[in-house]
This record gives C-alpha cells, structure tokens and sequence, in this order.
C-alpha cells in the first residue's frame, strides 16, 4: 500500500472529529450563553414552575436541577482565572448570585472571602426560621461592596464566624489580576458531553422530560423519506432533462423549460412552499392543508412539500448536468464515435452519461446540507413532525439538550454525506488520484 | 436593452431604499403650520427619534402611501386582503395581522434588505480577502517569524482575551504586556532562526471547518440567544457564516498568479507584499470578485428572510420582507401576505443574479 494513501485514510477520522470538534464548540458556546437563564426559569415539568413563592426553596431547587444538568462542574479542562478569583467560582449556581459575586469580584474583594460569607450565609439561612431565612438570602444577591458592607452590619445578633467575614469583607482590597492556571481534570462539562454524545446517553428534553434519543428517533424517518425522496425525485428527472437541454439548446421548449426552472431556482424555497399552501390547498386547490397538531399524518401530507423541494433544486441540478454533458458532448471521443455513425441514442447512454454522472456524485454530497436545511423551512411550514421542525420547536422553546443534539448529528450526517460522495468518485473513477482531490 | 433594464430596477430598488420615508410615510412630506412651511418627512429621515408633527395643519404634499413602517391601522382593520370595500384606497395592498399596512412595510423592508445584504457582503469581503489573499501570497512558507514574534503573537493574543473575557483593564497588565512587546521587538532583528507559518494550511483548514457546519441550524440556534437585534449584529453573523465561501474563491483566483514570473519578478525588485497585492493582484481577481460579490448579497439577503421568516432575526416590530411573509406560516390563505413580499424578494434575487452575469460577461470582454 501506497504510503501516501495510508496517510490520506489516517487523516480521516482525523478530519472528522476536528470538524465535529468545531461544530460542538460552536454548539456549546451558544448553549452556554442560554443554559443560565434557562435554569433560573427552571422547566421541570410542562410548565414552569411559578419563581419567589418561596426564595429559599427556590434556590435548592435551582442547585439542585444545576447539580443535576451538571452546570456546577466548570466549563474545560482548565481555566485562568485573576488570582482574586475563587477556584471554584463555577460552583456559584443561581444566575442572579453569580453575576453579583462577578460584579463583586470585578469590585476587587477577594473570591474566598466571596466564597465563605456565601457558606456561611446559607448555613445560617438553612437553621433559621423562613422569614428570617429570605433576608439572609437577599444579601447574597447584592453586588456591590458598600451595600453589602452596610446590609452586613445591619444583621441583627450575627454570629462569630459571620462578624469575622464582615470584618475581612469590608476591609479594603487591591486586587491581584495576575493570571493563575487552575486543572479540573476530566470532572468537566465539555468532557461529560461528548462522553455522553458518543455513548448515546443523549438526556433529557427539558420541556417535556422525555429522552432526546425518543424524540429524534421519532422524528428522523419522516426527515429521511422527506429527504430521500426528494433527492430520487431530483435525480431521476433533472437528468432526462438536463440532457435535453445539452442536447437540443436551441429548440424553443428549451429555451422556456431553461429560463422556467432558472425562475424557480432564483425563487428562495420558502416563498415557494407558502405560495403553494396559499395557493394549491384544499379550499381552492387539491391538496390537504398542513397536518394540525390534532389531525394524523397521512402520506397525502408528503405530496404538496416534495413538489416544493423538487420544483426549486430542479433548475440547479438540470442546469449543472446541462453544463458538465455539454461539456463533454464537444470531445473528441464523442465527435469520433458520431461520426463512426453510432446512434446519438447509444453515444449518449454509453458513453457520455457515465462520464458527465460522475461529477453529481460529488455534487449531491455538497448539496446534503443545503438540502437538509431545506427540509427545515419545508417541515415547519407544512407541519411535518421530523427533525426540522424538532429543531425549530426547541428552539423556540430554549430546549437545549435537545438542539445541541440535532446540530452534531446533522453536522456529522452532512460530513458523512460529503465524504462518502468523495470515496464513491474515487472508486467509480480510478482517474482521479489522491493528489487532485 | 437588458443592461438598461438592470439599471431601471436598480434605481427603481434604491429609490424605495433612499426614500422610503417620502413615499411612505403618516406624516406629510411639507405641511403648513402658523404660516410656516415644514417638511416632516425630513426630520425622520435624517434622525430616528419621534417626532411630533402638530395636529392642526394645512397639508401642501403628502405622500404616496399614506402610513409609517410600524403605523397601526386606526381602524383595526386585521388581515385585510387587498381591493375589498374596506380598504379600498387606503390600504392598496392590505394589512397584516397586526393591521400595519402591507404597501409601507414593503417600501421600508427594501431598506433592510438591501443595508444587510451590503453590510454582509463587505464584511464577508474583508475576512475573506484578508485570509483568501494572505493564503494565496504567502503559501505554507513564505511568511517567516523569528521565534520571538510567534511568543510576542502568542502572548499578547492570550492577553486579549484575557483582558476581554474578565472586562478588566488593569494598569499592570499592560504594563506587562508593554515590556514584553519591547523587549520581543528588540530581540527580533538579531535572531536569526526564523519558524514560517503555515497560514495557506491553517486558511484551508478554516474553511473546511467552517463547511462541516450547517450553517442555517446554527444561525437559527445563535439567533435564538441574543436579544438585542439590529441590522448591524445581524449582518455581522451573517457575514460570519460566508467569509469562508470569499476566502476559498480568492485563494484560488490569486494563486493562479502568484507563482508567475511576472510577481516573482516584482518581489526581486524589492517591492513590499502589500504593494503587489494592491497595485498588481487585486485587479486581476475583481472581475471574479465582483461576481461572487453579487451572489453574495443575494445569498444574505435570502438567508435573512429565511431567519425571519421562520421567527428569528430582527425583531417582530421590523418590517422585513421574511417578517412580512411570516405571517403567512399561521394565516395560510392570506396570499396577499406571500404574494408582495415575496414578487419583490424575487425581483431583488433575479436582478442580483443577472448583475452578477452581466459582470461575468464584462469580465470575458475585457480579459480577451
């Protein structure tokens, strides 16, 4: 073996799990903006649970759904921090107590001192009666170091251990910014989720508690017959008709075939699709409305969205078989062979085709992506219940686990798609080399 | 007779984005008050803020559609298609469902769009000609740094972030990283042992990276996390998700000529690297630059009527094209609403692409 192509299949997985390593980082990076929030609104059942009947409670349950998603373990491997900072600052979960103790930090008061008083204060909170209780948590939440030093000062009867951190609390401070190296080891939030996304332990939805692998496995087929479909559709006429259009460019039915799917091609997917629910459904036209939340789906529901996607990819598939057959009808071999007197038929089936598919191979695995995001406009505009409109609910609904989900997959299903196109060229065409690529 | 065509809609397109306050408007464009001449049009058009036209006035001109983007029909007129009894010569096109008039919305939305597809595209321009071009001049090799300025990079980069991520400007540290400049910059002409970076490698990965991603999923994700939207952070991510497309098209226009005789030549005569790219290099790639460029546009444009149209991107109180037609997701048989938006998105695509043809074709001429 070829030392060259031992390297190029090596790099592969390679490849792969840099490009899957973006994607998730991108994924995480938003995740993280949003999963604060979204736990302070705290969705543990359908509905959120109403917030401030009881402050108290409602900070163990904040911790407590935290510690359970994790978001207690702080973000990588290892951070560097200011010296002034806690080492576990991470492990400050309500938002609002985290941002004040940000902001007091930023203030300059060191972070154990933060740290203790916060121990110290839901200690005390823990052994108090409920009113009492509320007052000692507010102080947790103020953010700025005179209001906490006077609010400090008004706690009536307060404890040793409390004086002795109100007295260090309120001294004054110059903050050392020097940056310091801290190791969390493998116990972090990056690490739990790519363990649990390669061991298929993909949690729980956080709107409705069922597990994300149900929903997407629900959800997948109607994607992939949508998809498959769609793209057999395409192939199977944007080929005919591309050759015709290289064949006959200057028949008059060409010319408007031509310029009519160009239209249809200019036409953005969702325009298209909402002129066709405006337009062709029930009422004025044949086809069924969009599925309700209450109706079934049924296989009628497939026939107005596959029409849309194969209307608007058909100009771009034909038009680019038109231009690689033109462009391989004007070789020599072909003029040869016509003027052998074999039949135009068999000079096209026999010899032209095979070598002007094998760019579309290439071509539909690069079209993957565009083509699933198109099913993503179509299956939220129509009511399909598959991964894009899955997505698109989860979205709306801050449902976290379950979008991270979907992004890697179909980022690794489209990567899959891309590379299999590549090794299927390879084999079918030994022409090409490794070099070209 | 086509090129002709091309500029009538060009300026028919510019017309609606300039202007759009002096066609479609609730106050009049001049009006008369205490014997005075106003023009209330104007004072929107050049500030943003409210302003308060009086009551009792004398109208002198008024203008074509007589409501503003965000004018809520006063008679609650809801989804109103066009040409019935009700709005029969207010409200030419209709109103939506949240009774704004669907003529002024259109005329406002060709503002939008046209500001983020431009925005989009020069931003997407500079990324991608930054990289694009650096990748293709300097190669794996040619651009060499004494081992002092790779720590300098490093350095001061890791500062930058720092500082940035912890919102802290502590006197110190730049203090720390001044002297660490200095002392990098003074060691730098002696050394002699000089690491070259790969950036054509590092360029190339980039864009590979940046094509695994789907990018539509996760603009919509993205989108869903910023609250504050305006014109400006939406083309910003948009232009973050197709720089790479400009990237990899400039990368392969300009190597073709940066390994000719012609630029080795150049470099010979001692002329610097910025001055090839500029005077010699970046004429030669305009044609196909331009092109693509116009593409460009249209792919932003359209991408941020699919954002909107599905929900996200600017806010509900914008009157977008995308906004407009989404109204159409939950009012099935509101054609009005899919129809307007929708013949002006198409005009706007159609002509951008021919442009970009008509270019291509300029670009054959004038290469022969």
């Amino acid at each position: 073996m070829n030392l060259r192509a031992l390297n190029k299949w090596l790099s592969v997985p390679g490849s792969l799990l840099l490009s899957l390593l973006f994607i998730a980082w991108v994924a995480f990076f938003i995740q993280n903006r949003n999963s604060q929030l979204a736990d302070e609104a705290d969705f543990s059942g359908v509905t959120a649970l109403p917030m401030h009947q009881n402050p108290w409670e409602d900070r163990q349950r904040i911790i407590r759904n935290g510690k359970k998603k994790d978001l207690d373990l702080p973000l990588f491997y290892f951070s560097l921090r200011p010296r002034s900072y806690p080492a576990e600052y991470h492990k400050i979960l309500p938002l609002r107590e985290r941002v004040a103790a940000r902001s007091l930090l930023e203030e300059g008061v060191p972070g154990d001192h933060i740290l203790s008083l916060r121990n110290e204060v839901s200690r005390i909170a823990a052994s108090v009666p409920q009113k009492k209780a509320n007052r000692y948590l507010k102080i947790l939440e103020i953010d700025n170091r005179v209001d906490l030093c006077s609010e400090l000062k008004e706690v009536e009867s307060p404890p040793t251990t409390l004086q002795s951190i109100t007295a260090d609390l309120c001294r004054e401070h110059t903050a050392s910014y020097w940056p310091t190296f801290y190791w969390h080891g493998s116990n972090n939030r990056w690490h739990h989720q790519w363990i649990s996304f390669f061991t298929g332990q993909w949690g729980h939805s956080r709107v409705d508690g069922q597990s994300v692998n149900k929903k997407i496995s629900a959800a997948l087929p109607y994607t992939l017959i949508i998809n498959g479909a769609s793209l057999f559709l395409l192939f199977f006429t944007a080929i005919p008709m591309g050759s015709w259009w290289a064949l006959r460019p200057n028949a008059l039915a060409v010319k408007i075939s031509r310029q009519l799917a160009y239209l249809f091609y200019v036409a953005p997917l969702f325009w298209l699709a909402a002129l066709a629910i405006a337009f062709l459904t029930q009422p004025q036209g044949i086809f069924p409305l969009p599925a309700g939340a209450g109706s079934d789906f049924e296989i009628m529901h497939f026939a107005l969205p596959l029409l849309c996607i194969w209307i608007s990819g058909f100009g771009y598939l034909a038009r680019l078989f038109e231009d690689t057959l033109r462009a391989e009808w004007n070789k020599p071999y072909i003029k040869f062979s016509r003027h052998r007197g074999l039949k135009t038929k068999k000079v096209l089936l026999h010899y032209a085709m095979p070598n002007a598919l094998l760019p579309m191979i290439t071509l539909i695995g690069a079209a993957l992506p565009a083509l699933i995001s198109g099913s993503l406009v179509i299956e939220v505009l129509f009511n399909i219940p598959g991964m894009g409109r899955l997505i698109w609910w989860s979205l709306n609904a801050q449902d976290w686990p379950v979008v991270i989900i979907t992004i890697l997959l179909i980022g690794l299903f489209a990567w899959l798609g891309r590379w299999g196109a590549d090794q299927l060229s390879l084999y079918l065409d030994p022409r090409i080399q490794w070099s070209e690529k | 007779m086509k090129k002709y065509f091309l500029y009538c809609i060009a300026t028919f397109l510019l017309t609606l984005a300039v202007g759009a306050e002096f066609i479609a408007n609730d106050d009049p464009i001049l009006y008369e008050y205490e014997d005075e001449w106003h023009c209330g049009a104007c004072d929107e058009w050049f500030s943003s803020f409210e302003h308060q036209t009086p009551k009792e006035i004398r109208e002198i001109l008024k203008p074509l559609v007589p409501f503003g983007p965000g004018t809520l029909s006063s008679m609650g007129l809801y989804l109103q298609p066009p040409l019935t009894e009700e709005v029969k010569g207010t409200h030419w096109l209709g109103t939506d469902s949240q009774s704004r008039d669907v003529l002024a919305g259109l005329v406002y939305g060709t503002r939008y769009a046209l500001l983020i597809g431009a925005i989009s595209a020069f931003f997407a321009f500079g990324v991608g000609f930054l990289l694009g071009a650096s990748a293709a001049y300097y190669g794996n090799k040619r651009l060499k740094l004494p081992p002092a300025a790779w720590m300098t990079g490093i350095l001061l980069l890791t500062l930058l972030i720092y500082i940035y991520v912890f919102s802290l400007l502590p006197f110190s540290l730049i203090l720390v990283g001044g002297a660490l400049t200095l002392l990098m910059l003074h060691y730098w002409p002696s050394s002699r042992r000089q690491w070259a970076l790969p950036i054509d490698q590092w360029v190339s990965k980039g864009i590979e990276l940046f094509d695994s991603l789907p990018a539509l999923f996760v603009l919509l994700a993205w989108s869903a996390t910023i609250d504050n939207w305006n014109i400006w952070n939406l083309s910003l991510l948009i232009a973050f998700f197709r720089w790479p497309t400009f990237a990899r098209l400039i990368r392969a226009e300009m190597s073709r000529w940066t390994h000719s005789p012609w630029v080795h030549s150049l470099r010979d005569l001692n002329m610097s690297d910025f001055w090839i790219i500029r005077t010699q290099l970046f004429n030669l790639i305009l044609v196909p630059i331009s092109v693509h460029a116009a593409f460009s546009i249209a792919g932003a444009v359209s991408i941020e009527a699919t954002l909107s149209f599905l929900g996200f991107g600017l806010g509900a109180e914008v009157q977008s094209w995308g906004r407009l037609l989404s109204d159409a997701r939950q009012f099935f048989h509101a054609w009005w609403l899919v129809v307007f938006p929708g013949l002006l998105l198409v005009l706007f695509l159609w002509w951008t692409n021919q442009c970009a043809q008509q270019l291509q074709k300029i670009g054959e001429k004038t290469t022969r």
